[in-house]
Formats: structure tokens, sequence, C-alpha cells
């Protein structure tokens, strides 16, 4: 049972605050539907269709699917769904590592829908989180993901190794093309 | 071993100290206002979505072996030296080898098991062994049927000959 502080930073006045990292439960599904879903539609966003119902289903029926939620105040902040045992390194074959399935942050934290926004590192504490997942793993901090189309150029400034989708790799023609960006191991 | 667990555990610390740490946090804070966009990932399925749903353990096993099988059919024209003809012999190998994965062969089959089956199981992050990397080669060499490979030489060869052809300012037709 995962329950860890993480540090936040309100957008307002710039003072963190301290929020906790839990496993996904029901409420924060709820609160996707209930307090999010509405706004991701409203302002487009990619995400505004995500199923956290079924990938909440999956976490518990699939040990290599892992779910975590950032909660402050008794609200969801932020989503994530990990893959542990599937996923290899893009750059080094053979390579295992942790792969950010779904991360999602609740709109009032997202920079274009609220400036300034609720809460900021939402995103960044999930990222960081699934790297210390990765090391508990044996896998040293390899993670891997694939950053939705507006969303690269903050996997470019975490210093991820990036790989561009490339028309020629499209094995199904229903695959969406996203930039798949990859941490390498953390030094030991 | 042991110093690499240990290693590991205080990696593990040191990220959960971070995790906490409000410095940390207004470092991350200052990197989200730079990029200022959305940090959503993840790809959906789209219309592959039910085959997901119905055997996710599945799904991302054939999801893999494809990968596999990709990457050893780009290495096997890596190593013949197509030059301009490599990315038509590509396209064309690529289109039949998804076709023939479809429906492969006993033969083939029980090679991309045993191949999947070396490549899951291990969990010491290492890449494949020889005789399985032998093993998948021989079953890419398989799946391909002559025709396949026909078609596959023919693409390149005419792409080397338009290649030619541009270069000397020759008529297309020629």
């Amino acid at each position: 049972m995962v329950q860890l502080p993480v540090s936040l930073v309100r957008g307002q006045d710039q003072q963190s605050v301290e929020a906790r990292l839990l496993d996904l439960q029901p409420r924060h599904v709820a609160d996707f539907q209930s307090l999010w879903q509405a706004q991701l539609r409203q302002f487009s966003q990619a995400d505004k269709y995500w199923d956290w119902a079924f990938k909440e289903r999956l976490t518990i029926r699939d040990v290599n699917y892992e779910g975590y939620a950032v909660e402050y105040e008794g609200r969801t902040q932020g989503l994530m769904m990990l893959e542990t045992q599937w996923h290899s390194s893009q750059f080094y074959p053979g390579q295992r590592l942790v792969y950010v399935a779904a991360l999602s942050v609740a709109p009032w934290n997202r920079l274009p829908i609220q400036n300034p926004p609720q809460f900021k590192t939402v995103g960044s504490a999930l990222l960081s989180f699934s790297r210390l997942r990765s090391v508990e793993l044996g896998y040293g901090g390899w993670v891997g993901l694939h950053a939705l189309p507006g969303a690269t150029g903050f996997y470019e400034r975490k210093n991820m190794m990036r790989l561009d989708p490339d028309l020629d790799d499209r094995i199904d023609p229903d695959e969406e093309l996203l930039t798949y960006f990859e941490y390498p191991a953390l030094n030991r | 071993m042991a110093s690499q667990r240990s290693d590991d555990s205080r990696l593990a610390l040191d990220l959960m100290a971070q995790l906490q740490d409000p410095q940390w946090a207004l470092d991350a804070a200052r990197i989200e206002e730079e990029a200022h966009c959305d940090i959503s990932a993840g790809p959906e399925f789209g219309a592959r979505l039910g085959q997901f749903m119905a055997d996710p353990l599945s799904f991302h096993q054939f999801q893999r072996l494809q990968s596999l099988v990709l990457r050893e059919f780009r290495q096997l024209l890596a190593d013949g030296n197509l030059g301009v003809g490599a990315d038509a012999a590509w396209s064309v190998g690529q289109e039949r080898l998804m076709l023939r994965l479809k429906q492969p062969s006993p033969n083939v089959q029980t090679q991309l098991k045993l191949v999947l089956a070396e490549d899951f199981a291990n969990t010491e992050n290492e890449p494949l062994s020889a005789d399985a990397q032998a093993l998948l080669q021989q079953a890419v060499h398989a799946a391909l049927t002559p025709a396949d490979w026909n078609d596959i030489a023919a693409a390149a060869a005419n792409a080397v000959q338009m290649h030619v052809k541009q270069q000397l300012g020759l008529p297309k037709s020629a």
C-alpha cells in the first residue's frame, strides 16, 4: 500500500504544500469522472475520453499494471498507470523499464487551461515516482512513455531521450503516432 | 549483487526524499512553467481497444513479437547494405511480414514462441541470446515466401534504378 508525501507548489503564491501519492482507488476515478471530465471536454484535451475506470480495473486484475493518484485535501490532483513487466528500452534492446501507460493531471493544474494553475509539479511528482518504481523493481531508473501531442515540450525539458515516430514503423493504421521519450538509468 | 541492491536502496531513498523536498518542487515548477504545456502521456488503443481488453497479455506479446521481428528484418536489410534501395525494401518487407505473422506456418510459430518465451523470461536486462537471435533470423527468413523476397528485391532494385536515372539525368522510361 503506497502512501507517500509529495511536495507540490501552489500556483497562486508559490508556497509548497504537502500532498499524498497513493494507490489508485475508486474515489480517484470518481473524481476524474465528476470533476475533471467536463473541463477536459470543454478545453478539448487529448485525454478527455480516457477511461480511468477501465485502467483501475486493469490494475486490480493484472499485477504488472499499477495505478497511482496524487491527492490533496481530498481531491484528486493527478493520475498515473504504470506497466512494469512487458516493456523494454527503445534505445537499448533487452533493457527492461517501467512504462508510463497513462499520466494525467487535473484540468485546474494545467497551465494551458488555468494560469496560474492551482498546483504545479503534480505531473513532475508522478514522473519522478515512476523512476522510483523503476529503481525498486531493479530497472535502475529506466522509464519510457509516449507523450501526447501537446506535451512533448515538457518531456524534452526533463532531458528524456526522444524518439520521433516513424511512419514506416506503423504496424496498424489505427495506431496513434506519438513521440516516445525515455529516461536512462540513474547513476548508482 | 548485494552492492547493487544497496545502491538501489539508496537511490530509492534519495528519490523519496526528493519528492518531499520543497526546493525540488520549486525547480520542477520552473521546468513546467518554461515548458508551458500539457504533460499528459500514454497512448490510447483506438480501434485495438477491444483486443487489448479481451486479453492484455496476448496483446502485448503480439506487439512485442512484431517489434522483435521488424527489428530483425531491419537489421537484415542493414547487413545487406542495400543503399538507396533499403527504404523500398523495408516498406514492402514490413507489410509482407505483418501479413505473414497473422498466419505463420507451424514451424515459424514454434520458432517465434521460443524467441518470445526467452524475451519474456529475461529478467536480467540482457539482449536475446545468440541462439534466440539466430532463431529469430531463421523465422524472419522462413515467414516470408519466395515471392515476398522477390518483391522485396524488386522494390530495392527499382529504387536503385530510379536513383541512378535521376542522378544521371536519364529519362525515367529509358
